[in-house]
């Protein structure tokens, strides 16, 4: 049995299939998905972002170069469909993604490394994360959805994202950097308030 | 090298990225500063809960329909969106532009003049498509089988066929409409020897039921088919089965919302069910692979994904040797199919298969509905 490839399956859709189309939609909806619902956390709302990128993704489908792979052409359509709709939510005042934001973790005092077993409970640790991974950046959040959801290299990312690879490396350590920083400071809070409490 | 270095390594040395030599060197200092472990146990910890992925909820029923009748509904923009009414209007009275307009007016005024006094028909527009509109009151576009109205030798056929099932059943004499064709005369009785001679049975609510394929332009392969048996739900109406016994559905298959009205066994071994409802219909149509003949009851898992079947097996079936039942769903696709007007919703099907004893069948839930709407019903097919 053969495989209609990506690629053909656009082809045809450009003709004016609709029922390549909806082939297309089939393959990719979860990992569409699978982004919009990590980097919102909503489900409903990260519903809204999969149909708006497969509508994005109709309309520009004219722009698709057949020559290369389609699923990284979709993920940066998903990437950045996501993050215009997040910025548009929030109202969010960016910071420069390479320097303000690693200025700014530097603020933060330096790794006060705890035992993590007595830090976490293994059920709340999920949570804990992906709550932390949404007070990051949509920049920072794209890098750790691709590279642990999706389990892209960072060559992967990097034609996704049309960045170079050594780049994506830096990003890559500075999103892990700046999520140990929020895990850290949560943590910290949550001590603070556990004292508070204990002292009343 | 230093905690700083490692600091930077230790994410890539978790997912083995590292080259074995810059390996060695991270795994000897790891031994030696307590620090440093601690911040990788951290970093593995953190990479467990950024893998996981099985919280994530399954994505709405039907999505890619949504998609896909959004892309329909979005009209197309191009340049002249952008450009304001005024502009467009004052654009469109340009002098040079003046011959142009006078010229589509007079054509549009010969087009009107014509049409006016019967010397152009309008498309579409035949005498038997205004007694079909004149016998059910309204416009007759709503197609929910797919049957092409505009083809008068099969809507002859139609009415052909329920023409033999009047004479052969009196009880539905009088819902009966007199059609006249314009390739025929009126007079002409149709030829009994050219229709094969259907068996019909109308057991539930005989006059409803015509009137309803009349309105609905129900499939004539269903409503015509020469082996066609009806039976009403409650089996009280029921004919002489001698073929075979009907499909019965479970209730726990019913949708939410809706009644079972109709059941029928086609040619082929086809069995359609009819669903009513908030004035809504919604037919499901069981096909099995090859024309077998279908068991007593079938696992119809929905098209949400259900992989196992916990119906109890028929009587019979617990006779016979075979085990309990095994379904398999095998495959999803919604199928949109295109509106016949302008501004109607279009027909949809959504449609799945089914493994049940080595022996496939397609599952089709068609109805006028919303996307989904028709999703949720057809995922309320499962138990």
């Amino acid at each position: 049995m053969t495989v209609i490839t990506d690629e053909r399956l656009v082809h045809e859709a450009l003709q004016g299939s609709i029922e390549a189309f909806e082939e297309l939609i089939e393959r990719y909806q979860r990992l569409v998905f699978t982004i919009a619902y990590r980097m919102t956390g909503h489900r409903e709302e990260a519903e809204d972002i999969s149909q708006e990128v497969f509508i994005t993704l109709y309309r520009k489908l004219y722009q698709f170069d057949t020559s290369r792979k389609f699923p990284p052409w979709l993920q940066r359509i998903t990437v950045n469909t996501c993050i215009t709709h997040l910025r548009k939510k929030n109202k969010v005042v960016m910071l420069n993604f390479d320097e303000t934001w690693s200025n700014r973790n530097q603020l933060f005092p330096t790794a006060n490394y705890e035992d993590p077993a007595a830090v976490y409970d293994q059920k709340e640790l999920m949570a804990e994360i992906w709550d932390a991974v949404r007070q990051m950046p949509e920049n920072y959040r794209a890098m750790i959805v691709l590279r642990y959801q999706l389990e892209l290299t960072n060559q992967e990312i990097a034609d996704s994202l049309g960045i170079s690879r050594e780049n994506v490396e830096v990003r890559m350590h500075r999103a892990r950097k700046s999520l140990r920083k929020i895990l850290l400071h949560r943590q910290a809070e949550r001590r603070e308030q556990d004292e508070l409490s204990a002292s009343r | 090298m230093n905690c700083q270095q490692v600091d930077k390594l230790l994410y890539l040395f978790c997912d083995g990225l590292v080259q074995p030599q810059l390996r060695q060197q991270i795994e000897d200092h790891l031994q030696e500063c307590p620090a440093c472990r601690n911040n990788l146990t951290m970093t593995e910890m953190e990479n467990e809960a950024l893998r996981y992925t099985e919280d994530i909820p399954p994505l709405a029923l039907g999505f890619s329909l949504e998609v896909i009748q959004k892309i329909n509904s979005v009209p197309i923009t191009n340049h002249h969106s952008k450009v304001g009414l005024w502009s467009r209007l004052m654009e469109l009275f340009r002098l040079h532009r003046l011959p142009v307009i006078a010229s589509v007016t007079a054509a549009f005024l010969l087009f009107f003049v014509l049409a006016t006094s019967n010397l152009l028909p309008l498309p579409g527009s035949t005498v038997m498509e205004q007694s079909a509109r004149d016998r059910t009151g309204e416009p007759n576009e709503v197609l929910v089988a797919g049957i092409n109205q505009s083809s008068p030798e099969k809507e002859m056929s139609v009415i052909a066929d329920v023409g033999i099932a009047d004479k052969e059943d009196s009880d539905i004499e009088h819902s009966q409409p007199t059609v006249e064709s314009n390739n025929k005369p009126a007079s002409d009785p149709i030829p009994q020897e050219e229709v094969p001679t259907p068996q019909v049975e109308y057991a539930y609510n005989h006059t409803e039921t015509v009137k309803s394929q009349t309105d609905y332009s129900v499939n004539n392969s269903i409503t015509a088919a020469p082996n066609y048996r009806g039976t009403d739900i409650n089996g009280e109406l029921r004919p002489d089965l001698t073929s075979r016994e009907p499909f019965i559905p479970r209730p726990g298959y019913m949708p939410t919302g809706y009644s079972l009205t109709r059941i029928e066994n086609e040619a082929d071994n086809i069995t359609t069910l009819t669903y009513e409802g908030d004035g809504n219909r919604i037919f499901l149509r069981i096909i099995p692979e090859g024309g077998e003949k279908p068991p007593a009851t079938i696992s119809m898992l929905s098209p949400s994904g259900c992989q196992s079947d916990t119906m109890e097996a028929p009587e019979s079936a617990k006779n016979e040797s075979s085990p309990q039942p095994e379904s398999e769903l095998l495959k999803t696709k919604a199928v949109p199919e295109q509106s016949t007007r302008k501004g109607l919703p279009g027909e949809i099907t959504i449609s799945w298969k089914v493994k049940q004893h080595n022996q496939v069948y397609t599952i089709q839930v068609t109805g006028i509905l919303p996307p989904t709407e028709l999703g949720r019903i057809a995922a309320s097919f499962d138990d």
